[in-house]
């Protein structure tokens, strides 16, 4: 798939997709390694995997990482209820302890997770690892294997091998640095915030009956905020939700009440607020007389 | 694809991994001419999109590419000779402060009086004062007590237990996998319990150096005790700020790598006046997610601030509200009568789990002694 058609095919979804974004999905495709998004919170990389997985008409699995996150929730876990009365049932038909260990340690024993799930498919899924910096670092070096070689080794079994290679979207809020091992085995992306007439764009995109100026307004004023110190800047999701809450309220322009009304819809922390009222000057002349 | 094309782009890798320490190797080479065959060179965007995800792995790393791009791919059918030329001028502007004499931490040994020090700091004040493109050197004298320091603090700091469910002997949960394996030894019978438990949390450590001019005479034990801390583990980062944030770390670790003991290309971070303030709140706004319950956050300056103190004061509770603890190291506090009376250190008090002395290195065990008393009470 070529860049202009994965431009082309996200934009039907309702994913602005720009030139840098396509042309490495374009080569991801391609050079078949993952890809590891960053940026700041809210700027649509998760959206991004959900999409590809759309465009590919693909199945989407997606591992969300936290803190603690080991390989029995990632990779695959045995089903200790049916081991347990596998074993009962057979325990008086004098079977040797090679063979009954063969017996329940198959794979009708396995419960996969999404890692091993993602390579056991037919047809090559979209795996969204999301915000691998939450996991530890044991977790990541763990990850090495499964990205560098689309492999999994289960001791009992032994390894297997990708069926077909999953495309991978890694994400990372950087909360923490992730290892050089990582980050070379993967493409890298920077989603950054749109410029307004990118988030004009995809205003339309995705609130298609949006009022053309309101939708200017608001990127507008997105712009003012981002280049603001708030303690949580907001992101493309807040300007979404955002603009869906002014058409649902019948408003097809900002104003100061307007504003006030919906604060919560951009700004989450209450010192924000406070910040935001203060600068009332410098925004004034982005709103429109009331 | 021509061969004139493959040899720019071979050059141009390897001119990333040499000139702007890019980690990239033969495969992101292969990996790039493989990306020529995909992406036609004369789109120029489309091209620099490609190599950059191919080159580039981190944020900090994509200004470095963009110039770099630039001076070697200006036009598709361009030769190589500006690069070089660019290269030689770059290769000789750094081997200057190489050749001169390396900067030595002690520039100003005598104290200076505190009005000295004021006018100093607004003299430096002026962000285009960037006379410190120097190296800066860690003296390896008492770097051994500095080892230890950190050694110490890295072994007694406590934070709780950590989320993860380890095999543990005498553990909380049971342990399915490993009872069930057992229990085939005996015929399915469970004899063997094991158990599963949350292992001890790891702490991160998060040092911010205040690299001005009145921080001079503490610096090489600021230094110091950063570059063992690095060495010592993988789970801390250091940031440096005079006028302007710079995070450290690789070039420490770097620096304990190849035992140069140097730290190159400072600039605002280093020797300038103090705006811990400004600082700060750009270490929250760019850093602040990395901060978590885990965290212990090591300030290190004499609070001199001659920027906005309300700033300040709302980095130190940003800080201070995500991480577990905030030890404030003052150069000044184990003096006798001393109180905290700099505007910048009465505004961040309140915000301080711990404020210490830096004038021996022993207050630094002390520091982790307190900590710990702190977090175990």
């Amino acid at each position: 798939m070529t860049a202009a058609q994965i431009r082309e095919r996200f934009a039907e979804t309702g994913y602005i997709a720009d030139e840098d974004f396509a042309t490495t999905l374009e080569l991801m495709l391609a050079l078949e390694k993952p890809l590891l998004v960053e940026g700041p919170a809210g700027v649509g990389k998760t959206e991004s995997a959900k999409v590809l997985a759309g465009v590919l008409d693909t199945r989407l699995i997606r591992l969300q990482c936290y803190e603690g996150l080991d390989s029995a929730s990632a990779l695959y876990e045995w089903n200790y209820p049916k081991q347990l009365l596998r074993i009962r049932l057979t325990e008086n038909q004098g079977i040797a302890v090679d063979e009954r260990e063969a017996q329940i340690f198959g794979r009708e024993f396995l419960l996969e997770r999404p890692l091993l799930e993602s390579i056991s498919q037919e047809r090559a899924p979209v795996l969204l690892i999301d915000e691998i910096d939450r996991a530890d670092e044991a977790f990541e070096a763990f990850l090495l294997e499964v990205l560098g070689e689309f492999q999994v080794t289960i001791p009992e079994i032994g390894t297997l091998r990708a069926a077909a290679r999953p495309k991978v979207v890694v994400t990372s809020n950087r909360t923490r640095d992730l290892s050089d091992a990582l980050r070379r085995r993967c493409l890298y992306l920077w989603i950054g915030y749109p410029s307004p007439e990118r988030e004009v764009a995809i205003l339309h995109a995705r609130l298609p009956g949006i009022n053309a100026r309101l939708a200017r307004q608001i990127a507008r004023f997105m712009e003012f905020l981002r280049a603001q110190p708030f303690q949580r800047v907001p992101g493309t999701a807040e300007s979404l939700d955002w603009a869906l809450a002014l058409v649902r309220l019948h408003r097809d322009a900002l104003d100061e009440a307007t504003l006030a009304a919906t604060t919560g819809c951009i700004l989450k922390v209450q010192e924000d607020w406070e910040l935001l009222r203060s600068l009332r000057t410098q925004y004034a002349p982005l709103l429109a007389p009331a | 694809m021509s061969d004139d094309l493959v040899s720019k782009m071979v050059e141009f890798c390897a001119h990333l991994r040499r000139e702007h320490a890019f980690n990239i190797g033969p495969r992101e080479s292969l990996e790039a001419l493989k990306a020529l065959e995909i992406v036609d060179a004369r789109e120029r965007s489309r091209f620099a999109a490609a190599l950059r995800a191919i080159c580039c792995s981190r944020p900090e790393e994509i200004e470095p590419f963009a110039r770099a791009f630039a001076a070697f791919f200006t036009s598709a059918t361009q030769g190589v000779r500006q690069p070089r030329r660019a290269r030689r001028e770059r290769a000789e502007s750094r081997d200057a402060p190489a050749t001169a004499e390396p900067m030595q931490m002690q520039r100003h040994p005598d104290a200076e009086s505190s009005a000295q020090v004021w006018q100093a700091l607004l003299a430096r004040y002026s962000p285009s004062a960037a006379a410190h493109a120097q190296p800066l050197s860690i003296p390896i004298d008492g770097l051994d007590a500095a080892r230890t320091q950190a050694n110490r603090l890295v072994r007694h700091l406590q934070l709780g237990r950590s989320l993860r469910w380890k095999p543990q002997p005498r553990g909380e949960r049971f342990d399915l996998r490993r009872t069930l394996r057992a229990s085939l030894r005996s015929g399915g019978d469970l004899l063997e319990p094991h158990t599963l438990g949350h292992p001890l949390r790891n702490p991160r450590f998060v040092l911010l150096l205040d690299g001005s001019r009145s921080m001079s005479e503490q610096a090489p034990r600021m230094l110091q005790f950063a570059y063992a801390l690095c060495e010592r583990t993988r789970r801390a980062r250091a940031f440096l700020f005079s006028t302007q944030l710079r995070e450290i770390t690789r070039a420490l670790r770097d620096a304990a790598r190849a035992r140069t003991y140097r730290l190159d290309d400072l600039g605002e971070a280093w020797g300038g006046g103090t705006r811990i303030g400004a600082s700060l709140s750009e270490f929250v706004r760019e850093h602040g997610a990395s901060l978590n319950d885990q965290t212990f956050a090591i300030v290190i300056s004499d609070g001199l601030d001659v920027g906005e103190i309300p700033r300040l004061a709302r980095a130190m509770r940003e800080i201070a509200r995500r991480c577990a603890a905030v030890a404030w190291v003052n150069p000044h506090a184990g003096r006798p009568g001393y109180t905290p009376s700099a505007r910048g250190m009465r505004a961040a008090l309140p915000y301080v789990t711990s404020l210490i002395s830096f004038e021996q290195m022993a207050a630094l065990t002390k520091l982790g002694r307190r900590t710990r008393v702190t977090k175990v009470a």
